[in-house]
């Protein structure tokens, strides 16, 4: 029989695995999957139910998505991004940003070519990235630097083979934000030294005290070069619908719906009219979502100062990644711990690459008073173990 | 401009790896025009199904599911297959809910071969099977079908297409494009072929709620010699018509579904949740309105028959799918004019839209798929006006 194809990688696995120990748990507080605890906004799912009941779900969208989502996605690049595209030719849906990212990397990824990526990183990129026989160069970022990324790392990472530079600003899971100032820097490399960008902006709304989103795409000489990965998912919590976005340039783009007609033919119909109207609908629920995350933050930063975890401070998206070295297990064992007895679920480093097993990571995807219950048990499990 | 773009970082960094064109893929119907090569029907959905969604979005399910889809999608799906085919799968382990059934073939095909392999597939197959198996960078070898067989897989041309490469069958049973359904003696040497020389299935069933009549489908998997090794591929697509919603299954022993599960996740974690709730409600909710739809299927197959018979067009005789598989040759001058003219023809002559054959594979030259999605009355308009193009056609001839 045939051998198959290996595309799964630890890190995946490792999260998947403790999710499902958890669904087996009693009065397990989840602070692990990066899906966001608050429901989708109520008009964006009224519009969902209107596209259902009008029909307009029960049409096969094209292979690039809906005309009017396209649309309401430019219009939104150009408001907020500083980001030029024509929504004809230069914009793709896709069945979420992993999607979005698959599709990428099959397009522009030949076998051999290596692909930079700020590290620690979102394994589940990996996959993809394996899949089209390319190599990830991990690139270190430090919790010095609030795990910003030094342009000279990746410099010093360049080789023949180096095609693509992958960033995930704000990250996930440091929470990291590239500065605008190492921004245009490695701007400056990438045209330097003609590599493709790819940059992954999906917690883009949520960036903290004195962090700033930049994208590089609106950069000079850099739109040529950069494709924009973007979704409804987190911005507007909508996991469960499944829908990401691609802008760049036509060939990019028109290589990648080639693919994705191929591979998935379209995006779900009623999805999309749902993330046109989150895009082109109003924008409050962004600034409220924004204050309910930032005071989680807030309250993290203070139970885990309490309990001496050193940290780089979350600057971006909704996640903390302290180093738990102080405690003196391994981050893995830690969470097996900090699950079994504690009942709070919270990943290890480890699934987030190579370089992540002194650190957790830590969402703060439920409520405050969830999430003071959750510090408290961490303590306890702590104090009784270390 | 275009000289532009040429030299653009992005246009030199695109991957060149797809060959057909994209009507291949995709069909008339992308086009703005409707017509007889679509692949949906796209009617309004039962109330209860409206009902179901909308129910679950009020209980605020807008998150993502668990990683194989929802457990009682999943279990669901078990069940249909434990009574319909008598296999026995895990419902964690073996049923993973994708994002349609074109998904799962593409995340099977990328995992099931390894480049250099041969895959055997029917010589009549979707466009979007060969660019799967091209991106695997393994070999399709056509499986070639007969019209004396109406188009069914037999063990034997099979059995003349092996050699040491080959790993993998792809069927399509019901067929698409011919409707041809594998008849169960058949079936049983085709598993005990694919089990003396050690070979994975991938078994697209997607169009199985379709078999009308007399007709039964039985899968390869309920064959105890290919359970093991066999993937089926399903869908809610067709008769479900829950197309525009993107949703479908795989299923098979945990050794074969877990890794291609692994695909699927890395390519899109997991499918929309609203997606699986409508297809939980159709596939568990009151069935009478899919007895009813089947039931307009037979009806209006039966009628695009006797209506081709009449026209002395030689048809697959198709006893389930959606789909009619017509002989043009007859009416397309002999050789003068291949299935991609005579439907141009058609379409300039009395815009009825189908599907060339030659879409399918070179074997299909001088054939075309009728699509029997449209309404009994526009199909009798369609028919109408094929006839009358044929008639001028021949009269013009004289």
């Amino acid at each position: 029989m045939t051998e198959r194809k290996k595309v799964s990688e630890s890190g995946t696995e490792l999260r998947y695995r403790m999710i499902e120990m958890a669904a087996g748990l009693e009065d397990v507080i989840p602070l692990g999957r990066g899906d966001p605890d608050l429901d989708t906004p109520a008009h964006i799912v009224q519009a969902a139910k209107d596209a259902i009941r009008r029909g307009a779900a029960q049409q096969m969208p094209p292979p690039e998505g809906l005309f009017e989502l396209r649309q309401a996605i430019a219009a939104k690049l150009l408001r907020d991004n500083d980001i030029d595209v024509d929504a004809h030719s230069e914009v793709l849906v896709a069945t979420g940003g992993q999607e979005a990212l698959f599709l990428i990397v099959q397009a522009l990824v030949n076998p051999g070519d290596e692909i930079l990526m700020p590290d620690p990183r979102y394994t589940s990129y990996d996959g993809a990235i394996q899949l089209a026989g390319g190599k990830v160069v991990p690139v270190p970022t430090y919790p010095e630097d609030h795990f910003d990324l030094r342009p000279e790392e990746v410099e010093a990472r360049i080789t023949p083979r180096t095609k693509m530079l992958l960033l995930i600003t704000p990250s996930n899971p440091t929470s990291g934000v590239i500065s605008p100032e190492n921004l245009r820097r490695l701007a400056e490399i990438a045209i330097e030294r003609d590599l493709i960008v790819v940059s992954d902006e999906i917690y883009e709304y949520y960036v903290y005290d004195d962090a700033q989103h930049l994208s590089i795409a609106s950069l000079p000489g850099m739109a040529e070069r950069t494709v924009t990965l973007n979704g409804v998912s987190k911005a507007y919590a909508m996991t469960g619908w499944r829908v990401g976005y691609v802008a760049g340039p036509a060939p990019a783009i028109a290589a990648m719906r080639r693919l994705k007609i191929v591979a998935s033919r379209a995006t779900s119909a009623v999805s999309q009219w749902a993330a046109y109207a989150a895009l082109a609908g109003p924008q409050e629920c962004i600034a409220g979502f924004y204050r309910i995350y930032d005071e989680r933050r807030r309250v993290m930063m203070a139970g885990l100062d309490e309990m001496g975890f050193v940290y780089g401070r979350p600057r971006g998206a909704f996640y903390i990644f302290p180093n738990a070295s102080s405690v003196g297990l391994p981050a893995e064992e830690l969470c097996y711990l900090l699950l079994k007895e504690g009942r709070v679920l919270i990943f290890p480093g480890t699934a987030f690459g190579e370089s992540g097993s002194q650190y957790l990571r830590i969402s703060f995807l439920a409520p405050k008073e969830q999430l003071q219950v959750a510090l408290e048990r961490m303590q306890r499990t702590l104090e009784l173990h270390v | 401009m275009a000289d532009m773009l040429a030299s653009s970082p992005m246009a030199a960094a695109v991957a060149s790896r797809l060959a057909v064109s994209e009507e291949e893929l995709l069909g008339f119907s992308e086009h703005g025009i409707l017509d007889l090569s679509r692949e949906y029907a796209g009617a309004p959905l039962p109330e209860n199904i409206v009902a179901a969604v909308e129910a679950s979005l009020d209980r605020g399910e807008t998150h993502y599911t668990t990683r194989p889809g929802l457990p009682a999608l999943a279990r669901a799906v078990a069940q249909k297959l434990e009574s319909e085919q008598g296999l026995v799968l895990d419902p964690k382990l073996g049923v993973i809910i994708s994002t349609g059934a074109r998904e799962s073939l593409f995340v099977a095909l990328q995992v099931l071969v390894q480049p250099g392999d041969e895959v055997l597939v029917p010589a009549l197959r979707p466009a979007h099977i060969d660019e799967g198996i091209r991106l695997a960078e393994a070999a399709l070898v056509p499986v070639s079908l007969r019209a004396e067989d109406r188009f069914q897989v037999r063990a034997g041309a099979i059995r003349a297409c092996l050699t040491e490469k080959t790993r993998l069958l792809v069927l399509s049973n019901p067929a698409n494009p011919s409707g041809a359904v594998i008849p169960a003696e058949e079936m049983a040497a085709i598993a005990a072929l694919v089990k003396e020389y050690d070979l994975t299935v991938i078994s697209d069933e997607s169009l199985d709620e379709s078999v009308g009549g007399d007709t039964r489908h039985v899968s390869i998997a309920a064959f105890p010699e290919a359970a093991g090794r066999t993937l089926i591929v399903g869908s809610f697509s067709r008769l479900h018509d829950l197309a525009s919603w993107r949703v479908g299954y795989f299923a098979g022993p945990r050794e074969i579904a877990q890794p291609v599960r692994d695909l699927k996740q890395a390519m899109t974690i997991c499918t929309s949740a609203m997606a699986q709730v409508a297809a939980l409600e159709a596939l568990t909710g009151p069935q009478d309105w899919l007895a009813r739809r089947r039931s307009e299927m037979d009806q209006k197959r039966a009628f695009t028959l006797s209506a081709l018979d009449g026209m002395g067009l030689p048809h697959s005789n198709p006893s389930a799918t959606p789909y009619v598989w017509v002989d043009v040759r007859a009416a397309t001058r002999g050789a003068a004019r291949s299935s991609v003219e005579f439907t141009s023809w058609l379409l300039a002559e009395e815009q009825v839209a189908v599907m060339p054959g030659s879409y399918f594979g070179p074997q299909g030259q001088g054939y075309v798929r009728l699509s029997l999605w449209p309404t009994l009355t526009e199909l009798e308009q369609a028919m109408e006006r094929i006839s009358r193009a044929l008639a001028r056609e021949a009269g013009g001839a004289r």
